[in-house]
Formats: structure tokens, C-alpha cells, sequence
């Protein structure tokens, strides 16, 4: 009979968990996107840059490497955004035509990429130059161009790898095409949508203006207020459940305080955490069981979970005092 | 023996004030099965929640053997039921996802008996109140006159010295409540203290000692 209580309320939590994970989950993915503007300065569009998300399922890649789409990008330069690696960008394409000074780029030198040496492309203000040496991540790469001076500081002053193997570039990423000649973005940009619909791609647009909410507040705003909308909820859910929780003991709590139990709130309040702690880790486990793709950007979700129960955990605690109110 | 001294019971609320309980003088000593009566609200059990250390008294005093209970904290406090006080309640308060055996065992375990200790009280407790053939029951099996002699083995398992019941009989038929009384009456014989708060007059005529409540002070006593 214990057993089955115990059981219903452990499936109770797992349930509540793993939608609170897969919640996070989407949230971070959007969050990751706002970042994702925010890192542009908010202005993602303009006569010498286009910003866009390509949308695809997991798993497709782009491959580059052939003559005609390399063709394509005649004149700009492609840049990665890895919401994964924060800050970390990469260098998909970048033709002679697009960089202001270089010693060596021309499109067959796009060959370079595909053989994963080190170079990188800086922004016309960052604190490298030409021929450079910087260090990243334990590897040495080597300036080999310098871009023209973009409307966006995040570009101005980025450092970009050439990390990636043109052959292997996910579709599920945030990109910038750039050029100091406006007439390339627009060709290439329009190429580039043509080539990618015959693969049933699509690329979506970054333009602050026409997001939600633009017209009434900053995103750098949004993101706070929805970080700290999300820690809310989570504590009021938490609170509530507690409540719930303890009118479910109250029989329990009673019984043992007539019978002169001495630690019924520490027993109460292991039994409230055990369940969670419980729960917590047996949801994680069931959740990477089912997520197949399990990467490197989930290991967020669960800082993140973990800081928000933590929290509404600790919150609670100042609560449990007054039980004996709720008896 | 317990002493009652001028005791007082205020409810304040932000509107009024209700007084439960004004300046209550008794003494109750081993052997007493005291019945207080009287009607809905006048404070009976009010009275023996304070006795059970359950509720805070205004003012005025109760010691048990010369113990002033009042002045205890709450880890006292804790002691003083867990020790010498056995408590019965109308509604049982029988824990539904424990056997008879389980609930039984519960004080016995706060008391930190030992496991043999424990099953051989258990049984004779059973044994005493003729329900040994329930002991892997589960309260939701038994009627209501058997969970109250649940009840009552859960009260004495730990053998207190002052047995509290708080309409014991409240939701039993004529028959099961006679023979809870006769039960209480019996422990009470054995030289503990048996306090019954009860509205049934019927049944107080078995208690060798009955004071009544009126409005919260003590009309009658004999």
C-alpha cells in the first residue's frame, strides 16, 4: 500500500520533470536564438550582411564542398554562429573579393578548408592582423584575412576559425553572409535560398524588426525578465506542490506528533526533498534515454534545472516552519 | 497525579476574543477515570489538547508530578507525550497505509524499542483486545469499533500513565461503545489516569469521577 503511494508519487515527479526538462529544453533553444540576434547588436540586416537561421532537422548537413555551391558565395563571406560554443564563430566560406586585406584567398583556396588546417578571419577592429598567431582552445590558427568594417560590432571585433570541414556543416545553425560589396549578399543570399529549397531547406531571417515585442522593449531586457518569468513559475509550481504535498501528510504528521515524535519536521522535510532528489535524477536518466541525440547544448538544460529546483528547494525551506499551521 | 491551577484558554482573532477555557481547577490522580461533559464548545477539548501538551494555556498552570508541563518547550514537550501520555481520538487517526501490526508498532518504534521488544508488546496488546486475527489488516478492513480498540492498543503499547480520549465512542454504535468504555474503565482500575471528554451522558456513569464545562468554566464536579 506504501509501496503503491510512493510509486504514484515518484511517476508524479518523473512526469512533472521531464516536461520540465523538455520546457527548458524549447525554452533554451529559443533563448539560444535571442542570444543568437543579441550577439549581432540587434541589427542582423543590412545592405552588407544578412543574419538568418537555417531550419532543417537534425542531422542534414549543407556540403558545401561542391564547385557550384562554392560558386554561390562568390565574393562574400560565410560566417557560423555556434549557439553551442557561445562566442565561438566559424568560417564556412570566405572569398578573396570579401576580405579587405589578405595574402592568399582566392575561391581555390577554399581547399584549405576542406584539408582543416587553422586559419582565421578577424574583424576589421579586433587586435589581430594579418598573419597573426591566435590561440583558441588549445589550437594555433593564423590570420589570414581581415573583413570589411560591418554595421555590427560582434562581426567588428569577432575572431573566426576555420574549424569546420565543408562537408559536415550542420543545418541547424545561425549564420551571417557578409561582403563589402552589397549586390554580392543579394545574389549570393538569393542563390543561396534556391540551392537550399531544392534540398528542402529553409532559411529563416533574423530581422529585429519585425520580432515580437520590438517596438516595446530591448531583447537584452526580454531575456531577463523571461529567465526570471521561468524562475517564478517554477517556484510557485514548487510551493504549490508543497502544499498539495503536505495536506496529503497531514494525517501522518498528526499521528506522529500526538504520539510525541520529536523529528517530524526533519522527517517531513527529508521525505519532500528525497522525493524531488529522487525524481530529479531519475526523470535525467529517462530523459537522456530518450533523447538519442544527446549533445553537449543539453548539459545547459540541466545546469539550468538544477539551479531553478535548487533555488525554489531553498526557498521553500523558510516554509516548512510553519507546518504544523497546516496540520 | 495532575494538578490544574486556575488555567485559562484565550482564542484571539483579530475581531474578538473567545475564552475557551476560565480559571479550571481540578486534580487528578492515578486511578481516576474522569469524565468531563458538557456541551458542543464549552471547551472539553480544548482542555485535552492542553493536557496533551497539543496547545498553549493563556494562563494559570498543570503539572504532572509536580512537572510544571506549561513552562515545557516544544522538545519537552515532545517528551512528556511520547513518555506519559496516550491518546485516543474519535476519529481513530489510524495511519490507512499501515496494518494493524504497523500502527500498533508506530510508538514503539519512536520510543526506540527493540525490534522483539516491540513485536512482543504488539502481540499482547492485540491479544488484550481480542484482535489478533486483524493484525495484517489495514485500517479500511475493520469497523469502527475495531479500529478503536486499534486505537486504544496504539495508546497503551507504550504504557503511559495518562490515557487521553477525546470522544472515543463518538462514532461507534450502543454495543462497541459500552465495551470501549468498559475497556478505558479497566485501564483506569490498573492505577492510570483515564480522561474521557464525552457528551454522552450514558456512558459517564462508569467513570468514577465527572466534572462539566459550561461556557468554559467548571459548572459541576463530583
Amino acid at each position: 500500500m506504501r509501496l503503491l503511494r510512493k510509486s504514484i508519487a515518484y511517476i508524479i515527479f518523473i512526469v512533472f520533470f521531464t516536461a520540465f526538462f523538455l520546457l527548458n529544453d524549447v525554452l533554451n533553444n529559443y533563448i539560444m536564438k535571442l542570444e543568437l540576434i543579441n550577439s549581432y547588436n540587434n541589427t542582423p540586416y543590412n545592405d552588407h550582411a544578412i543574419t538568418f537561421l537555417i531550419e532543417s532537422y537534425e542531422g542534414t548537413t549543407l556540403e558545401l564542398s561542391g564547385i557550384e555551391s562554392l560558386q554561390l558565395l562568390e565574393g562574400c563571406v560565410l560566417l557560423k554562429y555556434n549557439p553551442q560554443k557561445n562566442t565561438m564563430h566559424e568560417v564556412i566560406y570566405c572569398d578573396k573579393e570579401a576580405i579587405e586585406i589578405t595574402d592568399s584567398y582566392i575561391s581555390e583556396d577554399q581547399w584549405t578548408f576542406l584539408s582543416g588546417e587553422k586559419i582565421a578571419v578577424v574583424g576589421c577592429s579586433s587586435s589581430y592582423s594579418l598573419g597573426e598567431n591566435v590561440y583558441n582552445d588549445g589550437f594555433t590558427y593564423i590570420v589570414s584575412g581581415v573583413l570589411e568594417e560591418h554595421i555590427s560590432d560582434a562581426v567588428n571585433y569577432g575572431i573566426f576559425y576555420s574549424n569546420c570541414d565543408l562537408r559536415e556543416i550542420d543545418a541547424q545553425s545561425g549564420y551571417v553572409l557578409t561582403s563589402n560589396n552589397p549586390e554580392h549578399v543579394k545574389r549570393a543570399y538569393k542563390e543561396l535560398i534556391t540551392w537550399l529549397e531544392e534540398k528542402n531547406i529553409a532559411i529563416k531571417e533574423i530581422d529585429i524588426r519585425n520580432a515580437e515585442f520590438s517596438d516595446f522593449i530591448e531583447y537584452n531586457r526580454m531575456l531577463d525578465y523571461l529567465m526570471v518569468c521561468i524562475v517564478i513559475f517554477y517556484v510557485i509550481f514548487i510551493y504549490l506542490v508543497r502544499l498539495i504535498w503536505l495536506r496529503i501528510k497531514r494525517e501522518e504528521i498528526f499521528v506522529l506528533t500526538i504520539l510525541g515524535y520529536k523529528y517530524v519536521k526533519e522527517k517531513l522535510y527529508l521525505q519532500y526533498i528525497s522525493l524531488w532528489g529522487i525524481s530529479f535524477i531519475l526523470s535525467s536518466i529517462f530523459f537522456l534515454l530518450m533523447n538519442k541525440n544527446f549533445y553537449y547544448g543539453y548539459l545547459s538544460v540541466f545546469r539550468l534545472s538544477a539551479a531553478v529546483l535548487l533555488i525554489a528547494l531553498l526557498s521553500t525551506f523558510k516554509m516548512y516552519r510553519n507546518a504544523k499551521y497546516l496540520m | 497525579m495532575i494538578n490544574i491551577n486556575d488555567l485559562s484558554k484565550v482564542y484571539k482573532t483579530y475581531h474578538n476574543e473567545v475564552t475557551a477555557l476560565d480559571n479550571i481547577n481540578i486534580t487528578i490522580r492515578e486511578g481516576d477515570f474522569l469524565a468531563v461533559v458538557g456541551k458542543s464548545g464549552c471547551g472539553k477539548t480544548t482542555l485535552l489538547n492542553i493536557l496533551a501538551g497539543l496547545l498553549q494555556a493563556t494562563s494559570g498552570s498543570f503539572d504532572y508530578k509536580g512537572i510544571s508541563v506549561v513552562d515545557m518547550n516544544k522538545r519537552s514537550l515532545d517528551q512528556y507525550r511520547r513518555e506519559h501520555v496516550g491518546i485516543i481520538l474519535q476519529n481513530f487517526s489510524l495511519l490507512n497505509d499501515r496494518n494493524v501490526y504497523e500502527n500498533i508498532e508506530l510508538p514503539l518504534k519512536i520510543r526506540q524499542y527493540e525490534k522483539r521488544k516491540r513485536n512482543d508488546l504488539v502481540w499482547e496488546y492485540l491479544e488484550k483486545m481480542d484482535m489478533l486475527d486483524k493484525i495484517n489488516a489495514y485500517p479500511r478492513q475493520l469497523s469502527g469499533g475495531q479500529k478503536q480498540r486499534i486505537a486504544i492498543a496504539r495508546a497503551l503499547a507504550s504504557a503511559p500513565d495518562i490515557i487521553l480520549a477525546d470522544e472515543p465512542t463518538g462514532s461507534l454504535d450502543e454495543s462497541n461503545a459500552g465495551q470501549i468504555i468498559d475497556i478505558l474503565g479497566e485501564i483506569a482500575n490498573n492505577g492510570k489516569i483515564v480522561i474521557m471528554v464525552t457528551h454522552n451522558m450514558d456512558l459517564v456513569s462508569k467513570c468514577n469521577r465527572i466534572v462539566k464545562l459550561v461556557d468554559g468554566k467548571l459548572a459541576e464536579r463530583s
